[in-house]
């Protein structure tokens, strides 16, 4: 039984069932790391709260000036944010720890994980979490609270299912960005900058701002190369009834539940190939 | 050394040359829909807001406020920072004089190429006479002082408290909130105004972006000098006791 648990991993097979039945046992290692470090935690959570806050504050000032951003109201942007930071906070807790996939086969530690005989992405996974993520979670629900309050939201079925659905797909987006680019260390080790570059698209340009205020090419990259739009900008243009103002097609907006499982499918694919390209190399 | 240093870290250069485009990037994409049928707001045209946010996000990559930081935590964190106290030369100068070697590679090799592929790009507005520009580099030498101090004491403090990312990261955008360096102080409420005021960061790229931009005029280029100056000494004297506090907390754990 076991030599054939080992050779499937080996053969570079990806069962996904197997993988998350490895992933949640390494994830109860991980829980007990939060009780050692409590105040760390605590003060964590709060810092995280803050810091996002201090984000607030600055789309205050600009509605102060200006009242809207390009017809996005205070309360819109707040719900745009923080549809971004709740599924980014699943990421951010959860899987952030496949960013360090480089530097594992960098300094040669990624072969212990291929060693043993559970799946090496459920290892490397579930091995750390960042639990100040927790604070992007609760702030993201009660600020997500707060404003579908003020903007009077219609919760009908239709856009409660679509919620949920995108926020999962909004998680496997990032998740798959991050695999496919962790991935590229398998071939090459100059990941570093590319990784750095993609995420920093995703804080700078997607999370804060809605993408109607961008150029065409900002729009396009975001849309149809690197796709972070569709963690917040069309679910909000969808939720928010604001369809008057989707670029491109308002197709979009329907794609956006879908496409985090079609991407997470091919980031498999890029893992997998990668992995048999790394043994293969006999490094 | 610590220019040398910088030159081996490539993937650094890198990272600093595209965070600024993308940080101009996202806010001139923010200022042209704002300024929307408006020639001018709070007395600034579009292409002043621009220039703005350009240099003060050059500026920005000048100062490595996260340079220092890294600087003065590694030794913490490694207990380096026992070695100092054998060192006959003042710490907080030490570190100083190795933030400016790194500073200066930032200066040659990404500020200086950028801001001028940045003007004939962007289109910014030159300072109004060289006058004006030699009170600019003169406030930005301050605010470099200031900077450093501010980062300093932020730094050291890590050695009595504990080393908490949220901490930092908080630390960080709040400083960068309230030095003008997302929004100028002029768009502020007057209330958020008054608090940035009351602080020290306003004076590291409010200050000599504004002096730049000729927001700051006449005597009060003086009495912003005189500030400058005064954050200076009072930063550089908080932070003189804070590493005797430092080192007699060294010598009493036998570091």
């Amino acid at each position: 039984m076991e030599t054939h648990r080992k050779k499937d991993y080996y053969s570079g097979r990806l069962n996904l069932l197997k993988v998350f039945v490895d992933y949640i046992n390494y994830s109860k290692l991980s829980l007990k790391t939060i009780s050692s470090y409590r105040l760390d935690f605590i003060i964590g959570i709060i810092g995280t709260i803050l810091f996002n806050l201090v984000n607030f504050l600055a789309f205050g000032v600009f509605i102060y000036r200006f009242n809207t951003i390009a017809g996005w109201t205070f309360w819109e942007l707040l719900f745009l944010y923080n549809i971004w930071l709740l599924s980014h906070s699943f990421y951010a807790t959860f899987f952030r720890n496949i960013q360090n996939v480089q530097n594992y086969v960098a300094s040669g530690e990624f072969d212990k994980f291929l060693l043993k005989p559970a799946s090496p992405l459920a290892q490397i996974v579930g091995s750390k979490f960042y639990f100040m993520g927790a604070g992007d979670a609760i702030l993201a629900f009660v600020m997500l609270l707060i404003c579908s309050f003020n903007l009077k939201i219609d919760w009908n079925g239709v856009k409660f299912i679509y919620l949920f659905l995108t926020l999962f797909s909004a998680m496997l987006i990032e998740v798959s960005i991050s695999l496919i680019l962790s991935s590229l260390s398998f071939w090459t080790t100059k990941t570093e900058g590319i990784f750095y570059l993609i995420m920093q698209l995703n804080y700078s340009i997607a999370q804060k701002y809605p993408l109607d205020i961008y150029e065409k090419y900002i729009q396009f990259i975001l849309t149809f190369v690197i796709p972070f739009s569709f963690m917040n900008f069309y679910p909000s243009i969808f939720i928010l009834d604001k369809l008057d103002k989707v670029p491109f097609s308002p197709l979009l907006v329907f794609a956006a539940p879908l496409i985090g499982f079609v991407l997470f499918f091919v980031a498999t694919l890029f893992w997998k190939f990668g992995i048999k390209n790394y043994k293969s190399t006999g490094s | 050394m610590e220019f040398l240093e910088s030159v081996t870290y490539k993937a650094d250069f890198f990272m600093y040359f595209f965070g600024i485009i993308l940080e101009i990037v996202v806010m001139s994409s923010i200022w042209t829909v704002l300024f929307k049928n408006k020639p001018e707001i709070g007395g600034t045209t579009l292409k002043g807001m621009i220039t703005y946010s350009v240099l003060v996000f050059v500026l920005n990559s000048l100062m490595g406020r996260f340079r220092i930081y890294n600087f003065i935590v590694s030794k913490i964190r490694t207990g380096d920072i026992a070695l100092e106290l054998l060192r006959p030369i003042n710490f907080q100068l030490n570190i100083f004089s190795k933030t400016i070697g790194m500073s200066l590679f930032q200066l040659i090799f990404i500020a200086t190429p950028f801001t001028i592929i940045a003007f004939f790009s962007f289109g910014l507005t030159p300072p109004k006479d060289v006058f004006t520009l030699i009170l600019f580099i003169i406030s930005v030498l301050m605010s470099y002082m200031v900077n450093f101090g501010i980062f300093y004491i932020f730094s050291l403090s890590i050695f009595f408290t504990i080393e908490n990312f949220g901490i930092v990261a908080t630390f960080y955008i709040t400083s960068s909130f309230f030095s003008g360096l997302i929004i100028p102080l002029w768009l502020f409420p007057p209330f958020l105004k008054n608090i940035a005021l009351f602080l020290p960061f306003h004076t590291v790229f409010y200050t000599p972006v504004s002096i730049y931009l000729s927001k700051i005029t006449g005597i009060d280029i003086l009495y912003s000098f005189l500030l400058q100056l005064f954050w200076i000494v009072i930063l550089y004297v908080a932070g003189f006791f804070l590493w005797k506090l430092t080192e007699k907390k060294i010598i009493i754990q036998g570091g």
